[in-house]
């Protein structure tokens, strides 16, 4: 057994080796088509020397063959495992055939060896779809194969059952357990070269188990239970069935054995009566004989030695009346029995002739009186009665008790008269079941050493029947018939196992992992991604919902576009009103022209210009870091911020200064703004100017080329606390000129990623030194989008050109009185009410207005808008200018155009009395707002129409 | 501007939300034209209208020329500044304001 044990280990470790070799050789990849070949044939080789190295056992040969194509196919490749099988299976085929080794189970060994090659090839592709089998799953599948095997040794020999079932008894169990664990070792082997290896007592994580998995993990725990169950009924089942045959076989042999006894024993008797018949008879005959003679006296030696022949007696005496014998015949043996006559003394009664002493060992002695004597005789009555026991034996024999059955025939002190075991001893416990008159019992227990089921019988007084039937025997059907459907539930349950497996993956695995990659690519922003899984109801609706979700959520995400595009347009609208736009200044002394164009919706960069008293102007130019609405949002703080300070009469040093303290404040989303900022005093020219980390602004001094002012710069706006700032001096003279812009301009790219570069902007501004800065900035805006060709505009683009044309130029500046004006100039066509409406409204909920008021000026806007939008440019392309300012607690609202001078007010008023026949359709505008504002002007002055409005607002 | 449509058989009523100015009142006249046609009488809801201006007034006038040719047109919950503009305009004398 331990020496068994060990060559198996050995056999099983060889392939162990070879796995970890070959694994170490590949390490985790899959072999090419050579590769699989050399690997199938090297386990193939492996699988013939295991054939002819087989362990010998039980007169059995244990062998591993079937590891060999197992794990050619578990661990490198479907075809490896092919081949391998049909190496290992053919050779023991014909090693079988020709070589006579273990030339019995040939074809059941040979089939499954080529079997197992095509079962790994299997398994290996569809079940553990092409990844390395598990220890677990290899254990498995091991024992399956080795489990049909041993059931192919049992089918190929249906004729011989009982030596099928022999060797398989003794081989299954080791050769089982080997090849399964061997091949269980060679997976761990694999894992570890492969770094797979995951101790199983430490719990992995939920999510990392496959449905598939769990399914096949729950799958195999109810077979295993339905099989141990099934296993468990029917051995229950087949083993009261053996008993029970067995105790009819044992208990019919009684029967039978009892019977014969009593039948041989009444004839015995009977024989025994006829004989002492006979015997009497014969005495009587020989009495007369005597009697005849003349009596007892006269009778000699001789003629009673010819009585006694011819009657077959064994002693024949005549004797006088006092008992002394006078003449006698007799065998030589008969002496010892008529001594034990003469001792007994028997003599017939008074008045009786005859007595009969029936002695030992079947003599009979007759004693018949005559008139002088006696005569006595002495016959055998065993003479015509056989041998009792051998008797027994001889009806006995032809009884057979299942193929090994015994019986013995025993004494009430255990000796063993005749049957199977005589001359042996019986065990002590028959004698106790004996002792306790424990007749006609059944039970199982070794008599005579071998372990049987028995029964014993009384058969009279101090006799007993033992019959007995080997458990062997007793229980070799039960054991066959429980090995074999043993064997074939479990490879029905794996058949039904794996096609199961099969099946979920078809069904449900391959279908989620469709649903999955589908979904992973909608995840990935993939919108248009549609799932389409519809082999089964479930998931059609699966796919069909996802994709009415992915539909509705596309809907979502375009309406909430859709809403922050017009939002943005809004804000947009905002932040350009928020600049401003007009750039005449009724006074001659300056010319000033900015615009911005945001490279979003809406922009970080802003320009602003303003008096800060009569003769003072403030230039500002500045850019947020960042774009969209958060710098938008900045932009405004920081635009705010600046033309507050200024108005409050700060120098430009202080200006930044305090604003840098002010944006500091509060600035979480780390936002900064460059900045430039200059003061000019326009009666001496003189501009006192800061620069927080803004580009170098562009300066033309008369005569001069544009060139940059290499100015001294701070820190960025609202990057840290306590910025130390510094301001410097320009003087203008008549006529120079100043250009500042934001990065947008110089930083503006091309396909090719150059860059606009302050040169070419400072070439464009040179080529155009003489002209008015309304043409300018917008060239240089066209210069830098042709320079761009259609690369797209990453950044702002703002700019601001102020030109000094000096005191001699100055005019008297005009509405100081104004508060908080605010104007929006905008195209003159219908499609901009929208935004005009936007500015009013906006300013005059600031203003505090009323919603009634507000309402009537909308509807005046409205009319007064539309009427110059329709009538005041015959040619369309001209502007109107809405300004409004609050006076007291007025809004007065001016429209300025420079279309063709025409008074509304003096159209004729419309005759509100006629009937709904009568009446024009149209002409109520201008009479609508006159009659729900408070004051209406009209005026016509430097070539523009301008119409005041004023309404009480609160 | 938002309207809402309802026709009841032959009554065709539009509730007119929003503002009713140079830019709207076109798409309120392109409705009337689409339903006037099959309509026997007209109800304009102004429950929910913010203003009207002259365009407005012009599409009402033109409205209710049409529909008094037919079964009649009325104008129904008036807030107080569209009243006053009615009323201003003398409107409120020629429409049929409920």
């Amino acid at each position: 057994m331990i020496v068994m044990i060990l060559r198996m280990t050995a056999m099983t470790l060889l392939y162990v080796l070879v796995t970890a070799l070959l694994g170490r050789i590949y390490r985790g990849r899959r072999p090419g088509t050579s590769g699989a070949v050399a690997v199938g044939i090297l386990y193939g080789l492996c699988s013939v020397l295991s054939t002819h190295f087989g362990v010998d056992y039980g007169s059995m040969m244990l062998n591993v063959r079937d590891i060999g194509p197992l794990a050619a196919g578990f661990f490198f490749h479907p075809l490896s495992g092919v081949i391998s099988g049909l190496i290992g299976g053919i050779e023991r085929y014909i090693a079988g055939t020709y070589w006579g080794v273990g030339s019995y189970t040939r074809i059941a060994c040979g089939l499954s060896t080529c079997l197992a090659g095509f079962l790994s090839a299997f398994l290996s592709m569809r079940i553990f779809n092409w990844q390395k089998a598990t220890p677990l799953n290899t254990f498995f599948a091991g024992a399956m194969m080795e489990i049909f095997h041993m059931h192919s040794i049992m089918v190929t020999h249906r004729n011989d059952i009982r030596m099928a079932f022999f060797v398989v008894k003794n081989c299954s169990v080791p050769m089982i357990l080997f090849t399964a664990f061997g091949l269980a070792a060679c997976s761990v082997c694999m894992q570890l070269i492969t770094h797979e290896w995951q101790n199983p007592l430490r719990a992995g994580h939920r999510e990392g188990v496959s449905v598939t998995a769990k399914f096949q993990h729950r799958l195999f725990a109810v077979m295993m239970a339905v099989f141990a169950l099934n296993f468990l009924l029917s051995f229950l089942a087949h083993n009261n069935l053996a008993i029970q045959n067995a105790q009819i076989t044992l208990s019919s042999a009684a029967q039978g054995l009892s019977s014969t006894y009593t039948r041989l024993r009444g004839s015995q008797m009977a024989m025994n009566a006829r004989a002492e018949a006979e015997a009497l008879t014969g005495a009587r005959t020989i009495s007369n004989a005597v009697r005849s003679r003349g009596g007892a006296a006269n009778v000699t030696d001789g003629f009673l030695e010819d009585l006694r022949a011819i009657n077959g007696m064994e002693a024949v005496q005549t004797l006088s009346g006092d008992g002394q014998v006078l003449f006698g015949a007799a065998v030589p043996g008969a002496k010892t029995a008529l001594e034990a006559m003469d001792a007994a003394g028997i003599l017939p009664a008074d008045g009786a002739t005859e007595a009969t002493l029936k002695l030992s060992d079947s003599r009979i002695g007759i004693v018949i009186r005559l008139g002088d004597g006696l005569v006595r005789v002495l016959a055998d009555a065993s003479r015509s009665a056989v041998p009792v026991l051998q008797e027994i034996e001889t009806a006995f024999s032809v009884y057979h008790i299942g193929e090994t059955g015994t019986f013995d025939l025993i004494t009430g002190d255990g000796r063993v008269l005749l049957g199977g075991h005589s001359g042996k001893t019986p065990s002590g416990e028959l004698l106790e079941r004996i002792g306790k008159k424990q007749a006609e019992s059944t039970f199982t227990g070794a008599v005579f050493g071998e372990e049987a089921l028995c029964r014993l019988d009384k058969l009279q007084s101090n006799l007993y029947l033992l019959t007995m039937l080997p458990s062997k025997e007793v229980y070799l059907n039960r054991d066959m018939l429980v090995y074999e459907s043993a064997f074939e539930d479990i490879l029905v349950f794996a058949v039904a196992y794996i096609l199961i497996s099969l099946l979920v993956q078809k069904l449900v695995t391959h279908n989620l992992t469709l649903v999955n990659r589908s979904l992973a690519r909608i995840t990935a922003g993939e919108l248009n991604e549609a799932v389409q899984v519809s082999d089964s109801r479930e998931f059609a609706m699966l796919s069909h919902h996802i994709n009415l979700t992915v539909d509705a959520l596309k809907d979502h995400i375009a309406e909430a576009q859709r809403r922050i595009e017009q939002e943005l347009e809004l804000a947009r609208t905002i932040q350009a009103s928020a600049l401003p736009s007009n750039f005449s200044f009724p006074r001659g002394d300056f010319e000033i022209y900015a615009l911005m164009d945001p490279a979003k919706e809406v922009g970080g960069d802003f320009y602003d210009f303003f008096f800060v008293d009569a003769d003072r102007l403030a230039l500002v130019i500045a850019d947020v870091s960042g774009k969209g609405i958060p710098a938008a949002l900045f932009m405004m703080r920081s635009k705010t911020a600046i033309r507050s300070l200024a108005e409050a009469g700060n120098s430009p040093s202080e200006i930044f200064r305090k604003v840098n303290s002010e944006l500091c404040e509060g600035n979480d989303a780390e936002m900064f703004v460059t900045a430039w900022i200059g003061i000019i005093d326009l009666t001496s020219g003189v501009m006192r100017c800061a620069n927080a980390g803004h580009e170098y602004p562009a300066i033309l001094r008369r005569g001069g080329d544009y060139e940059l002012l290499k100015d001294k710069h701070s820190l960025v706006l609202a990057a840290m606390e306590d910025l130390r700032t510094s301001e410097y001096e320009i003087r203008l003279e008549a006529g120079d000129k100043l250009f500042v812009y934001t990065d947008g301009v110089p930083e503006s790219i091309n396909p090719e990623k150059e860059q606009y570069g302050t040169d070419r902007m400072l070439g464009k501004l040179n080529g155009m030194q003489s002209r008015p800065m309304q043409e300018v900035l917008p060239a240089i805006r066209q210069d830098v989008e042709d320079f761009a060709s259609g690369e797209m505009q990453f950044d702002d683009i703002t700019m601001l050109g102020f030109a000094y044309n000096g005191q001699g130029n100055a005019d008297k500046q005009t509405g100081g009185g104004d508060t908080a004006m605010k104007q929006l100039t905008l195209e003159a066509k219908l499609e901009n009410i929208d935004k005009l409406m936007v500015f009013v409204d906006g300013t005059l909920e600031e203003m505090g207005c009323s919603m009634k008021a507000q309402m009537q000026i909308d509807v005046a806007v409205d009319e007064v808008f539309s009427n110059i939008a329709q009538y005041a440019y015959p040619q369309g392309g001209g502007d109107a200018t809405l300004s409004i300012r609050a006076e007291g607690n007025q809004a007065v609202l001016t429209f300025t155009d420079s279309g063709i001078p025409y008074n509304p007010l003096s159209a004729e008023e419309p005759d509100v009395t006629l009937s709904a026949d009568e009446r024009p359709i149209g002409g109520l505008g201008i009479f609508l707002v006159r009659k729900t504002m408070d004051d209406v002007a009209y005026r016509y002055e430097d070539g523009c129409n301008v119409l005041t409005i004023r309404k009480t607002i609160a | 501007m938002t309207i809402r449509k309802e026709i009841n058989g032959k009554d065709l009523t539009l509730a007119v939300e929003g503002r009713l100015d140079t830019l709207t009142a076109p798409e309120l006249e392109a409705e009337l034209k689409g339903g006037m046609a099959d309509a026997e009488t007209l109800t304009l809801d102004f429950s929910k209208l913010d203003y009207i201006s002259s365009a407005g007034l012009r599409v009402l006038l033109a409205a209710h020329k049409t529909m008094s040719r037919k079964g009649g047109m009325k104008v129904m919950h008036v807030n107080e500044i569209v009243q006053e503009v009615f009323d201003v305009t003398g409107f409120s004398d020629v429409l049929t304001i409920a």
